[in-house]
C-alpha cells in the first residue's frame, strides 16, 4: 500500500516542492497549513511520516509535535522537523519534545527524501 | 627599737615575697593568656581598686597624722578630692577610661598629644612638667624611708644615703624587672599590679592597726580620746576656708592628672566596668585610711614627748609602747606606700620618655635608613629600663641635694600643683571640640611657667641664698614680680596664689588662644573622635579601599614594634575585616588609622603617627577626607545621614543595575529574536530557491510546463528576498538615524493618492475594492514627500494582504483633527487581536496572523520610524466594526491650520 | 518593667550619678560645712567630725548603690576590644541611643 506522508507548513511554495518531490518518491501526500488542522488530521488518520515546520501561525510546530506525543496512539509516530530559524535552539528544543529528525531550511531534496524513506522502511 | 639585722631581714623577706607575686602573677597572666583565658583575679575589680590606692604613698601614710597634728582636719582635703572625682566618675573618668582603652593612650602625656593632633611637641612639655613634679615626690618617698628606717632603729649614726640608694637601686630592679616585661600598654604589667595590690592591703591594715591600737591602747575609746583634745586640734575657723577647697580641688586633679595614677586608673584598666566598682571601693579605701590619722595624731600629741616629729608618729607611738612586731607592720606598710608609689610611677614616667623623647629622636636620627637598621622594640625597651634607672637617681639626687632640709614636706601638695597644669588641657580636650593645640601648649606653658616660678623655686629658698633674694624682693628686684605676691596681689597662701595665679592663666590662655587658632585635619579628627568617643568609634570612618600606602612596608614597621606574631595576626584580622583571605590587606585610611593605632599603644600617638607618616608619606589628603566625617557638630547626623545615602544610593544603583540588565537582557532576547527572524525570513524563500532549483537540475523527471511553474516560482522568491534585505537594511539604517531626510514642507494628500495609485496599478489582488471615503484638503505636513509614499503604501499593502475576505474591501478616509492630520485605512479583513496591537508594529511582528503572499513584516516598523522622523505616528485604533484600522497622524504645518 | 520604665530609670540613675559629686562638693565644702564647726558634740565626739566622715559615708554608699545599675548600662555601650571574651559589638553608630549624660 501507499506510504503517506502529511505536510505542515505554511510556506506554499515549499509545500509545493515537498509535494511534488515526495509524490515522485511515490508517496501518498496531504498537506495543511497550520497546527490546529494538522493535529486534526493526524487524530483522524495518522500518517506514516509527518514533516513538521517549526514556525507556523496560531498553534506552532512545537506544540503540535507535544501534543502527538501525549498522545498514546502517536506517540511512536515518526516526525520531521523543519526550521528555518536558529538552528542550535529549535534543534534542542525538538530534541527535547520527541522529534525523530531535524532538517535545517534550506534543506537538501535528496536528504529529505531519504529520510522521510528511512523513517518509512524502520 | 629593733635591731637592724632583724628589720633588714624582715624587709628583705618582704621584698622577696613582693617579687614572688609579681613574677607568679605575671607567669599565670602569660599562661593563661595564652589559652585565651581572662587572667582571673588578676583582672578583678578589686585588684584595680587596690592598685588604684598607690594614691596613699609615705606622704599620706606618714604625713597625715603629721599634717593633721599640725593642722587640724585639713589632711582630709587630700582624700575628700579624689573621693568627689571616683563618685562623679560618670562625668570624667569614665571617659578618660573610654578613650584610653579605645586609643590605646600610654600617658598622660600621650593623651594630650593624641587627643591635639598627636603634636609631639605637647607630649614633651606634658613629660617635662611630670618629670619635674614627680622627681621631688620620689625623692620624699626615699627620704620617708630613710627616715623611718631611722627611727625604728634608733640609729642616728646610720648612713643615711646608702639606705636611701640600696633603698632607690632595690626599687629600680624591681620595676625594670616587671615594669618593661612589654612594650604595649595593653599587654598590662600584671605582675607590678599584683605586687601593688598586695601592699596597698598591707599599707591599709597596718594603718587600720595602729590607729587601733592609738584608741583602744592610750584611752577609753573615741569619746574618751577627744575629751582630752583641745578643740583648737580641729581649727574649724581656719581650717573651712579658701585652702581647704583649693586643697580639695588639688587633690581631685591630681587623681585623675598625677602620671602614676593616669597609669593604674586608665592605662592599665582591663575592663571599663571595674570603674564602677572602684567608684565606690576606693573612697571607702580613702575613708579607711584617713578615719585612724585623728586619732593617732591626738595619741601621739597627747603621750609622746613634746617635740616629737608628728611625720612619724604612725612608727613612734607603737615604739613607745615597745610593739615591736607593730612597728615592724608600720614600717612595712610605710615601704609599701613608698615603694608602690616610686615604681609605678617610674614605670609611667619611662614610658612617657621612651614614647615622647627618645622615639622623636630615634626616628629623626633613623629617617634616612627607614627602620632597616635596629629592633625598634628592643630600642624601646632598653630605653625604658634606662628611663627608670635614671629617673629613681634624679629621685636620689634630688633628695641628696635636699637633705636635711624641711624643703621636702611640702613638696607633695608642690607636684600635685605642678601636675594640675595638665587639667585645662585633659578636661578642655575630652570635653570641648573646640580646644586646639595651640591654646593647650600656651595654656600649658604659662602654667608650668609660673608654677615653677611661684612654688617650685620658693621650694628652694633655704638652699640657694640667690632664691631666697627673689622671694624676697622679686625678680631683677621688681617688687612686682615676687613670687609669692605677684603684681602686689596679696594673698596669703603661697600654695593658693600660685595656684590662682598659674592656672588662672593657664586655663585663660588655653580658652583664648584656642578660639584664636584654627585646628589642623587631625587635630579635628582627633578632637571628634575623643569628645565624641561614646558615640564613635575609631573604625568609623569611609569605608573606601583606597590604597594610601605599601601593605609591605606597614608590616615590616608592625613586626618591629608588636613583635612578628602579634603583627602578623593583626593584619590578618585587617584583612580578614576586608574579605581577603590571603596576603596583606589593603592598606586603606582605616588600615593605617588602625594600625597608628596599635603602635601607639607602644609607643604613644605621636611617635607612632610619625611612623607611619614615613611610610605613607604625611597622609594629609587622607585627613582631609577624614574630616569630611569628623567634622563639626554635626559629625554624627552628618556620618549617619551620608550612610543611609550611601545605602539608598546603593539600593537605587542596584536597582538601576537589575533595570539595566533587564533591559540588556531584553534587548538582547530582542537581537536573538531579531537575528532569529532575520535568519527564518531569509531562509524560507532560499529553502523555496534551493529545493526548486535542484528539482529543475534533475531535468529528466520535469516537464516544461512544470519547469516554467518553477522558475516563475523560483523567481519570485528571488525579489522577495531581495526586497526584504532592502527593508533590513532600510530600517537598520532609518533605526540608526544614519539617513538624513530631507524634511520640507509636503502635501500629505498627494502622497496618500500617489500610494493610492500605486495600490490600484499594483493588482496584487485585482479583486481589492478600495474605497475612498471623506477627504480633507490639501495638508502640508513637513515630511519627505517619497518616504511618507513609501509609509501609506506599506500600510495600504498590509491591508490588502492579510485581507482573508471574499470580498476585500479598503476604507481611506482622511481629515483634520486639531492640528493634525490624520489618515485611516481600514480593511474588513480578519482584524488584528487586541493583544497584538503593538505587536504588529515590531519587527517581523505579524503577530499570529499568517498569509501566503510574500510580506516581509518590517512593512509597519519601518512605517513607524519613518513616521517618528516626521514628529508623527502610526497606530491601530480599535473600533466596533470588523477588520483592522490603522491611523496616521501628522502634525500639520501652523500655515496650513491658520 | 517595660521599656519605658527601664528608660526612665536608666535616666534617673544616670541623673543621680552626675548629681552625686555636686551633692558632695555642696556638702563638704564652704560655707556649708562651717555650720557644724561648732563646738558641739556627740558621744564625746566634735559634731564636725561625726558629719565630715558620716557625709562622706553616705555618698560612698550611695556610690555602691549606683555602680550596680551603671555598671550595666556601660555593657550596653562598650567599645570593641581585642578581649576575646568580649561579646561582638552589636549597635552601630546609628543605632541613635539616647546620648548618655556626661559624654
Amino acid at each position: 500500500m501507499t506510504r503517506r506522508v502529511l505536510i505542515v507548513e505554511d510556506e506554499k511554495n515549499i509545500v509545493e516542492s515537498l509535494t511534488f518531490l515526495l509524490k515522485r518518491a511515490g508517496f501518498a501526500i496531504d498537506a495543511v497549513m497550520d497546527g490546529t488542522a494538522a493535529l486534526q488530521r493526524i487524530g483522524d488518520d495518522p500518517p506514516d511520516v509527518v514533516i513538521l515546520d517549526v514556525n507556523l501561525p496560531g498553534t506552532d510546530g512545537f506544540d503540535v509535535l507535544r501534543a502527538v506525543r501525549s498522545a498514546p496512539a502517536t506517540r511512536d509516530l515518526p516526525v520531521v522537523m523543519l526550521t528555518a530559524r536558529m538552528q542550535q535552539q529549535d534543534r534542542r528544543m525538538a530534541e527535547d519534545i520527541g522529534a525523530t529528525e531535524f532538517i535545517a531550511k534550506p534543506f537538501s531534496n535528496a536528504h529529505v527524501v531519504d529520510t522521510v524513506k528511512r523513517l518509512i522502511d524502520r | 627599737m629593733l635591731a637592724p639585722n632583724i628589720l633588714l631581714f624582715v624587709c628583705l623577706s618582704y621584698v622577696a615575697l613582693l617579687f614572688l607575686v609579681a613574677f607568679v602573677a605575671d607567669r599565670q597572666a602569660e599562661a593563661r593568656a595564652n589559652r585565651g583565658h581572662r587572667i582571673g583575679w588578676l583582672q578583678s575589680p578589686l585588684v584595680y581598686t587596690l592598685s588604684i590606692s598607690i594614691y596613699c604613698t609615705a606622704w599620706t601614710f606618714y604625713g597625715a597624722v603629721g599634717s593633721a597634728a599640725r593642722s587640724g582636719l585639713e589632711f582630709v582635703t587630700i582624700y575628700l578630692g579624689p573621693t568627689l572625682v571616683f563618685i562623679g566618675w560618670w562625668w570624667l573618668l569614665r571617659k578618660l577610661v573610654r578613650i584610653g582603652r579605645v586609643h590605646r593612650i600610654t600617658s598622660i602625656a600621650d593623651l594630650i598629644s593624641s587627643r591635639f593632633g598627636k603634636s609631639p611637641t605637647l607630649a614633651v612639655i606634658v613629660t617635662l612638667i611630670a618629670i619635674t613634679a614627680t622627681t621631688p615626690y620620689i625623692a620624699l618617698q626615699l627620704q620617708s624611708v630613710t627616715l623611718s628606717y631611722q627611727v625604728i632603729t634608733g640609729s642616728d649614726g646610720l648612713n643615711e644615703a646608702a639606705t636611701a640608694f640600696w633603698a632607690a637601686a632595690g626599687m629600680a630592679l624591681f620595676t625594670i624587672l616587671f615594669g618593661t616585661r612589654n612594650v604595649t600598654a595593653n599587654e598590662r604589667h600584671h605582675g607590678v599590679v599584683a605586687a601593688i595590690a598586695l601592699e596597698a592591703l598591707v599599707k591599709l591594715f597596718a594603718l587600720i592597726a595602729v590607729g587601733l591600737f592609738a584608741i583602744y591602747g592610750f584611752s577609753e575609746g573615741l569619746g574618751d580620746m577627744f575629751s582630752r583634745v583641745s578643740p583648737e586640734l580641729l581649727r574649724p575657723d581656719e581650717v573651712f576656708g579658701t585652702r581647704w577647697v583649693v586643697l580639695t580641688f588639688l587633690a581631685a586633679t591630681a587623681i585623675i592628672c598625677l602620671p602614676r595614677q593616669f597609669q593604674v586608673t586608665v592605662v592599665e584598666n582591663v575592663d571599663e566596668k571595674h570603674l564602677a566598682t572602684a567608684s565606690w571601693l576606693f573612697p571607702l579605701y580613702l575613708f579607711l585610711i584617713s578615719i585612724f590619722v585623728l586619732p593617732i595624731a591626738v595619741a601621739g600629741l597627747a603621750h609622746l614627748p613634746a617635740g616629737s616629729n608628728p611625720d612619724m608618729f604612725v612608727l613612734t607611738l607603737p615604739l613607745a609602747a615597745d610593739q615591736g612586731a607593730l612597728a615592724t607592720f608600720v614600717f612595712i606598710g610605710g615601704f609599701s606606700s613608698a615603694t608602690s608609689m616610686v615604681i609605678v610611677a617610674a614605670i609611667a614616667l619611662s614610658t612617657m620618655i621612651s614614647n615622647h623623647i627618645v622615639m622623636p629622636v630615634a626616628l629623626r636620627v633613623t629617617r634616612s635608613h627607614h627602620y632597616t637598621s635596629g629592633d625598634v622594640r628592643r630600642l624601646l625597651l632598653n630605653s625604658r629600663r634606662a628611663s627608670i634607672a635614671a629617673i629613681l637617681a634624679l629621685g636620689f639626687v634630688y633628695y641628696r641635694l635636699t637633705d636635711g632640709s624641711d624643703g621636702l614636706a611640702s613638696i607633695g601638695l608642690i607636684a600635685f600643683a605642678g601636675i594640675a597644669q595638665v587639667l585645662p588641657g585633659v578636661v578642655g580636650g575630652v570635653m570641648w571640640r573646640g580646644a586646639t593645640r595651640y591654646g593647650a601648649l600656651s595654656g600649658l606653658a604659662a602654667g608650668f611657667v609660673l608654677w615653677a616660678y611661684m612654688l617650685l623655686l620658693p621650694s628652694f629658698r633655704a638652699e640657694f641664698a640667690g632664691i631666697e633674694q627673689i622671694v624676697t624682693s622679686g625678680a631683677f628686684g621688681i617688687a612686682l614680680l615676687k613670687p609669692q605676691a605677684f603684681l602686689s596681689v596679696s594673698i596669703g597662701d603661697p600654695l593658693v596664689h600660685a595656684l590662682f595665679w598659674s592656672l588662672s592663666a593657664n586655663t585663660t590662655l588655653f580658652v583664648i588662644v584656642s578660639l584664636l587658632t584654627r585646628p589642623n585635619p587631625l587635630e579635628r579628627l582627633q578632637g571628634a573622635l575623643f569628645v565624641d568617643v561614646f558615640r564613635t568609634r575609631p573604625g568609623d570612618q569611609p569605608q573606601i579601599l583606597h590604597p594610601t600606602a605599601p601593605a609591605e612596608d606597614l608590616f615590616v614597621l608592625a613586626q618591629r614594634i608588636l613583635g612578628a606574631e602579634p603583627a602578623r595576626l593583626l593584619f590578618e584580622e585587617i584583612a580578614r575585616g576586608q574579605g581577603i583571605t590571603r596576603g596583606l590587606p589593603v592598606a586603606d585610611h582605616t588600615v593605617v588609622a588602625r594600625l597608628e593605632r596599635e603602635l601607639g599603644g607602644s609607643v604613644g600617638a605621636a611617635s607612632a603617627h610619625a611612623m607611619v607618616a614615613q611610610i605613607t608619606g604625611g597622609g594629609t589628603v587622607s585627613l582631609t577626607d577624614l574630616m569630611e566625617i569628623a567634622d563639626e557638630t554635626a559629625e554624627i547626623l552628618e556620618y549617619s545621614q551620608q550612610l543611609t545615602q550611601k545605602s539608598a544610593e546603593l539600593e537605587s544603583t542596584a536597582l538601576q543595575l537589575r533595570e539595566a540588565n533587564a533591559k540588556l537582557k531584553t534587548l538582547s532576547d530582542q537581537k536573538d529574536e531579531f537575528l532569529s527572524q532575520v535568519s527564518h525570513e531569509l531562509r524560507t524563500p532560499m529553502t523555496s530557491i534551493r529545493s526548486f532549483s535542484e528539482i529543475l537540475l534533475d531535468a529528466d523527471s520535469v516537464s516544461d510546463d512544470q519547469a516554467q511553474r518553477f522558475l516563475t516560482i523560483i523567481n519570485q522568491e528571488c525579489l522577495r528576498l531581495t526586497a526584504l534585505l532592502d527593508e533590513i537594511l532600510d530600517l537598520s539604517v532609518l533605526e540608526r538615524g544614519e539617513v538624513a531626510l530631507a524634511l520640507e514642507p509636503v502635501d500629505a494628500e498627494a502622497a496618500l493618492d500617489r500610494a493610492l495609485d500605486s495600490v490600484s496599478g499594483m493588482a496584487v489582488r485585482g479583486d481589492v475594492r478600495i474605497r475612498i471615503g471623506a477627504r480633507a484638503a490639501r495638508s502640508d505636513v513637513l515630511a519627505d514627500f517619497g518616504r511618507l509614499t513609501q509609509v501609506f503604501l506599506n500600510i495600504l499593502n498590509n491591508s490588502v494582504k492579510y485581507n482573508t475576505h471574499p470580498e476585500p474591501e479598503i476604507t481611506v478616509t482622511s481629515r483634520w483633527q486639531g492640528d493634525q492630520y490624520v489618515v485611516s485605512i481600514g480593511d474588513n479583513g480578519p482584524g488584528i487581536p487586541a493583544e497584538d496591537s503593538e505587536t504588529v508594529f515590531s519587527k517581523f511582528g505579524r503577530g499570529s496572523r499568517r498569509q501566503e503572499t510574500g510580506s516581509s513584516g518590517l512593512g509597519l516598523p519601518i512605517s513607524r520610524e519613518i513616521l517618528r522622523r516626521f514628529d508623527g505616528e502610526v497606530v491601530l485604533v480599535a473600533t466596533d466594526r470588523p477588520g483592522a484600522q490603522f491611523e496616521v497622524r501628522l502634525p500639520l504645518l501652523r500655515a496650513a491650520v491658520e | 518593667m517595660n521599656a519605658d520604665d527601664r528608660d526612665l530609670r536608666r535616666r534617673k540613675v544616670t541623673d543621680a550619678a552626675i548629681f552625686l559629686p555636686l551633692l558632695g562638693t555642696f556638702l563638704l565644702m564652704p560655707p556649708l560645712i562651717r555650720v557644724f564647726a561648732s563646738n558641739g558634740e556627740v558621744a564625746g565626739i566634735p559634731v564636725v567630725i561625726v558629719y565630715l566622715f558620716a557625709i562622706w559615708l553616705v555618698l560612698i554608699i550611695v556610690a555602691w548603690r549606683l555602680a550596680g545599675p551603671l555598671r550595666g548600662y556601660m555593657q550596653a555601650e562598650r567599645p570593641r576590644t581585642d578581649d576575646p571574651d568580649d561579646p561582638p559589638h552589636q549597635d552601630s553608630p546609628l543605632s541613635n541611643k539616647p546620648p548618655g549624660i556626661g559624654q
